[in-house]
C-alpha cells in the first residue's frame, strides 16, 4: 500500500465519522506544513495558529475531496492559501514564491523559500537530519535493510521477504525493530526542541 | 501478558499501520488506540517526522507539535463528524465512485451533493444527444416532403410537354414494370397481355395486397407517391 493509498483509506474512515483518524493525518503531516506555512509567515506561534486554521480547513473539505490528486497535494495548497489570506489579514507584503503545488510531491522544495527559514531553523532541521542519517547507518545489517527497502524503495511487506528471503513476519519485526531505534535517537532531540 | 508487552504489540501494529499493512490487523481498533492514547500518537509523529526526513523533506522544528495537534484536535472535536461517505477511491489510473451508507440515519445528503457534479454532465450530455437527434430527424423528414413537393411541378410540366400523354390519361400501357416498396415486402405490378395491370405479391402479405388492389383500382386517377403508402394525390386535382 503506497503513501497515497494509506492517506485515502484514512481518509475514507474520517468520512464515515471517525475523527481519529483525522487525528493521525495531522499527527503525520503538521510537521512538513508548520514548516511550508513557516515559509510565509516568519513567527512560529502565528505559523502554527495558520496551521492550525488550515487543517481545520481541510477536515471541512474532506467531504469534497475526491482523490484525484494526493491528500498532501490538496492539504499543501490549503495550507498555502490559508497563509496567503492570513498575510493580506495582516496586511503584511507577500513575497512571491514562485513554488507551485506541484511541487508538493518533490522530496526538496524547499530551495526556493530557504532564506526565510531562521538559522535556529535550519540547525534544528540539520540536525534531526543527520540523526536520522546517522540512526539508520547504525542499525544492523538485516534491519537497515528491511526500512530502507520499505522507506526508500516503497516495498510492501511481501514483496520484502521475497527479497530478503525470510518469512513476512520478520520482516515487519526488523521494520518495527528499525524503527524503535532511530526514534530512540531522534526523540530526545525532539524534547529539546519542544523546551 | 505485561503492559509492557501490551505496548510493544501495540507499538507494532502502530508500525504496521503506518506501512499501509493492515491485512492481519484491526485498522479500527489500531486507529481507536492510537488516537487514544497519548504516547502512541507521540511515536506516530516521530516516525513520520523519521520517514520524512529522511526521504529529504523539510520540516518544522517541531516546537510545541504536540500541542499544536491536541488543538486541531479540540477544533475538529466541535466539527460535526460525517455521519455517511462519499468514498471516491483512487485505484491507480482508474477512479471509481462508491457511494454507501453507513449510519443508516441521515439520507445522503452529502453524497448527493458530491456526487451531483459528477453525474450532471451525463444527464446534459445525453438531453443535448436526443435533442439533436429529435431535430436531425426533423429537418430530414422535412427535407423529404419539400422534396416530394418539388419534383411534382416538373412532372405536371413533362404531361403538358408536347408529345406527352395529357394530363390525367391513363400511363398505365406506357408503364411495363413498376415496384414500389412496402414497409414490410415489396410487390410490383405490370401489364398483362391485355394491358390492364396486375398486381405480383412479391412478399405475399395481405396488407400489400390489399394496399396494391387500392392502387390498382384508382391507378386511373391517380400516380405514384414518394412516400410508400402515403395518400396518393391526383396531378389534376392539386
Amino acid at each position: 500500500m503506497s503513501d497515497r493509498e494509506i492517506d485515502q483509506a484514512l481518509i475514507e474512515r474520517v468520512q464515515r465519522g471517525d475523527k481519529g483518524a483525522f487525528d493521525l493525518l495531522v499527527l503525520k503531516y503538521q510537521h512538513r506544513i508548520t514548516h511550508l506555512v513557516g515559509r510565509y509567515v516568519h513567527d512560529m506561534h502565528e505559523a502554527q495558529d495558520v496551521t492550525q486554521e488550515a487543517f481545520i480547513k481541510a477536515y471541512r473539505g474532506l467531504k469534497n475531496f475526491r482523490g484525484d490528486s494526493a491528500f498532501y497535494t490538496w492539504l499543501y495548497r490549503i495550507a498555502i492559501n490559508t497563509s496567503k489570506n492570513h498575510l493580506v489579514t495582516r496586511s503584511r507584503k507577500i513575497s512571491d514564491t514562485g513554488i507551485d503545488a506541484a511541487d508538493a510531491e518533490q522530496f526538496d522544495t524547499g530551495s526556493a523559500l530557504r532564506e526565510n527559514a531562521t538559522p535556529d531553523r535550519e540547525l534544528v532541521t540539520a540536525e534531526i537530519a543527520e540523526t536520522v542519517r546517522r540512526s539508520i547507518e547504525a542499525l544492523p545489517e538485516d534491519l537497515r535493510t528491511a526500512i530502507v527497502l520499505r522507506e526508500f524503495e516503497g516495498m510492501s511487506y511481501d514483496e520484502i521477504a521475497v527479497a530478503m528471503e525470510c518469512p513476512i513476519g520478520t520482516v515487519r519485526s526488523r521494520i518495527f525493530r528499525a524503527r524503535e531505534a532511530i526514534d530512540k535517537n531522534l526523540e530526545p532531540l525532539l524534547d529539546d526542541t519542544r523546551g | 501478558m505485561s503492559k509492557k508487552n501490551t505496548d510493544k504489540l501495540t507499538t507494532e501494529q502502530l508500525s504496521q499501520l503506518m506501512d499501509g499493512e493492515w491485512h492481519d490487523i484491526n485498522a479500527s481498533r489500531c486507529v481507536e488506540i492510537a488516537c487514544g492514547d497519548q504516547a502512541l500518537r507521540d511515536t506516530w509523529s516521530r516516525w513520520h517526522v523519521a520517514r520524512d526526513v529522511a526521504r529529504g523533506e523539510q520540516v518544522a522544528p517541531l516546537e510545541h507539535c504536540s500541542e499544536l495537534a491536541s488543538r486541531i484536535h479540540a477544533a475538529i472535536a466541535d466539527e460535526p463528524a460525517y455521519t455517511n461517505v462519499t468514498a471516491i477511491h483512487a485505484d491507480g489510473a482508474s477512479n471509481r465512485l462508491e457511494v454507501e451508507s453507513v449510519s443508516g440515519v441521515e439520507t445522503s445528503g452529502v453524497a448527493a451533493r458530491a456526487s451531483a457534479p459528477r453525474f450532471a454532465w451525463r444527464q446534459t450530455a445525453a438531453g443535448l444527444g436526443i435533442a439533436a437527434s429529435v431535430a436531425m430527424a426533423t429537418v430530414l423528414g422535412l427535407n423529404l416532403i419539400n422534396t416530394d413537393a418539388a419534383v411534382e411541378p416538373s412532372l405536371v410540366a413533362n404531361a403538358s410537354a408536347p408529345g406527352a400523354p395529357a394530363a390525367g390519361a391513363i400511363v398505365r400501357a406506357e408503364l411495363p414494370e413498376v415496384e414500389l416498396v412496402g414497409n414490410s415486402s415489396s410487390f410490383a405490378v405490370e401489364s398483362d397481355a391485355e394491358g390492364r395491370v396486375q398486381p405480383r405479391v412479391v412478399g405475399g402479405e395481405l396488407l400489400d395486397l390489399l394496399l396494391s388492389q387500392e392502387f390498382e383500382s384508382s391507378s386511373a386517377e391517380r400516380t405514384t407517391a414518394t412516400v410508400p403508402f402515403s395518400p396518393l394525390r391526383d396531378y389534376a386535382g392539386r
